[in-house]
C-alpha cells in the first residue's frame, strides 16, 4: 500500500467533493454526512488497491453516496408520510418566485434521479453535474465508452418520461 | 412549460446551483480525525497480527527444540532390540507393502489394459467409420441410380398422360366441329323452308286480294249497268 497524505487530500479536494454532494442533496446535514463517508470510503479503498486518480475516485464515490442518501431520504419521507419538498423548503430561505421555481425544479430532478437505476443515475450525474467525459465515466463505472453513452442516453430518456408523466398528472389535477 | 425544456432547465439549475460555502473547517477536521482513527485502528490490527505471527513462530521453535532434545536423549539400542524392532516393523509393514505393490501392479495392468483397450477402441472406431463411409458411398450410388430410374419412369408416365390428353382434346374438338356443321346445315334448310312457306303465303294473299278486288269491282259496276239499261229502255 502506497502512503497517501490524507490530511492533504481532504484539504485539497474538500471543495470539489462538498459541491458535488451538496448539489445532489441540497441539504447541509446530509451533505456533511456524505462528505465524511466519501473520504472514509476512499481511504478504505486505497488500503485494498492502488488508485491512479484520487480526484476522479472521490467524485465518483461522492456521487454514488449522494444518490444513495437521496434514495434513503426519499424512501424515509415516504414512510413518514410527509413530502421531501417540505423539508427542503423549511431549510431554505424564501426568495423571489423565479428562485422558488428553480428550487422546485432542482428538487424535482433530485426526486426523479432516485427513480432511475443506480448506474444510470451515476452516469447521468457524472456527465451533467461533474462534466465527465464518456470515457472517464466508463472508466469509473468499469464499462466501455459506448455502454456509458447508452447509460446516459437511457437516463435522460427516463428522466424525460418522468417529467412527462408528472406534467400530465399536474395538468389532470388542475 | 414543455417537459423537455423543463428537464433541460432543471439540469441547468442543478448544475449552476449556488453552493452556500465549502465544507466547514470543523467538518474537514472531523473527517481527517476519522481517517486518522481508522489508520490507527488498521495499524493496531497489523501490530496484533505481527505479534500473533511472532508467538506462533516462537511456539514452533520451542516444540522443535523439545522434540530434538527427546530424540537425542534416547539410549542406544542393542542388536537384539534392533532385530526385534526390525521383525515387528517387517510384520507390520509387510501387508501394507504387499497391498501397495499389489495396488501398484493392478494399477499398472489396468492402465496398460486401459491404454490397449483405448487403442483397440480407436482402431475399431476408425475401421467402423471407414466401413460406414464406404457403405454410405455405395448406398448413395445405388440410391442415385434408383432415383434416375424413377425419374425416367415418371417422365415417361407424364409424356404418356400428356399424349392421351392431347388425343382426347383433338377428338372432342372434331366432335364439336361436326356438331357445328350439322347445326349450320339444319339452320340453312330451315331458312329455305321458311322462305318457301313465306312465298306461298304471299301468293295466296295476293290471290285472295285479287279476288276480293274483282268482287268489289263487280258489285260496284252492277248498279251502274242496271241504271244504264233502264235509261236505254227509257230512251227507246
Amino acid at each position: 500500500m502506497e502512503h497517501i497524505d490524507w490530511e492533504n487530500v481532504v484539504k485539497t479536494y474538500s471543495g470539489r467533493v462538498w459541491s458535488c454532494v451538496y448539489r445532489l442533496l441540497g441539504n447541509e446535514a446530509d451533505a456533511a454526512d456524505c462528505f465524511q463517508e466519501t473520504f472514509l470510503s476512499a481511504y478504505r479503498l486505497c488500503c485494498s488497491k492502488k488508485i491512479e486518480n484520487i480526484e476522479a475516485l472521490l467524485i465518483f464515490i461522492s456521487t454514488r453516496r449522494a444518490i444513495d442518501m437521496l434514495r434513503k431520504r426519499i424512501s424515509q419521507s415516504k414512510v413518514n408520510g410527509h413530502s421531501e419538498d417540505l423539508q427542503l423548503a423549511a431549510g431554505s430561505n424564501p426568495g423571489p418566485d423565479s428562485e422558488a421555481q428553480n428550487r422546485e425544479l432542482a428538487s424535482e430532478i433530485r426526486r426523479a434521479l432516485c427513480r432511475l437505476p443506480r448506474k444510470e443515475a451515476e452516469a447521468f450525474c457524472l456527465k451533467y453535474m461533474s462534466d465527465y467525459s464518456r470515457e472517464q465515466i466508463a472508466q469509473e463505472l468499469g464499462t466501455t465508452g459506448n455502454r456509458a453513452g447508452v447509460l446516459i442516453f437511457r437516463a435522460k430518456s427516463r428522466l424525460q418520461k418522468i417529467f412527462d408523466s408528472d406534467n400530465s398528472r399536474y395538468k389532470g389535477e388542475k | 412549460m414543455e417537459s423537455k425544456e423543463k428537464l433541460e432547465k432543471a439540469i441547468e439549475e442543478l448544475k449552476n446551483l449556488r453552493i452556500p460555502a465549502g465544507a466547514s473547517e470543523n467538518l474537514i477536521a472531523q473527517t481527517i480525525g476519522k481517517i486518522k482513527e481508522q489508520e490507527r485502528a488498521g495499524q493496531a490490527k497489523i501490530i496484533k497480527i505481527r505479534f500473533l505471527i511472532k508467538y506462533a513462530a516462537a511456539a514452533a521453535v520451542i516444540l522443535c527444540a523439545f522434540w530434538a532434545g527427546r530424540a537425542s536423549n534416547r539410549s542406544a539400542l542393542n542388536n537384539e532390540q534392533i532385530l526385534l524392532i526390525e521383525n515387528n516393523l517387517f510384520k507390520k509393514m509387510e501387508p501394507l507393502v504387499t497391498t501397495v505393490v499389489k495396488n501398484n501392479i493392478t494399477g499398472q495392468v489396468q492402465n496398460l489394459m486401459a491404454e490397449n483397450s483405448q487403442s483397440l477402441l480407436a482402431r475399431v472406431d476408425e475401421k467402423y467409420s471407414r466401413q460406414l463411409d464406404d457403405y454410405a458411398a455405395v448406398l448413395l450410388a445405388l440410391s442415385n441410380k434408383n432415383t434416375n430410374t424413377l425419374i425416367g419412369d415418371l417422365v415417361n408416365v407424364i409424356n404418356e398422360a400428356q399424349k392421351r390428353e392431347r388425343e382426347m382434346i383433338s377428338e372432342t374438338l372434331g366432335k364439336i366441329e361436326l356438331a357445328r356443321d350439322k347445326r349450320e346445315e339444319d339452320l340453312n334448310n330451315n331458312f329455305i323452308r321458311f322462305a318457301a312457306d313465306t312465298e306461298n303465303e304471299i301468293e295466296m294473299t295476293r290471290q285472295q286480294l285479287q279476288t276480293l278486288i274483282e268482287n268489289k269491282t263487280k258489285q260496284e259496276n252492277e248498279p251502274l249497268q242496271m241504271k244504264g239499261e233502264q235509261n236505254g229502255k227509257k230512251n227507246i
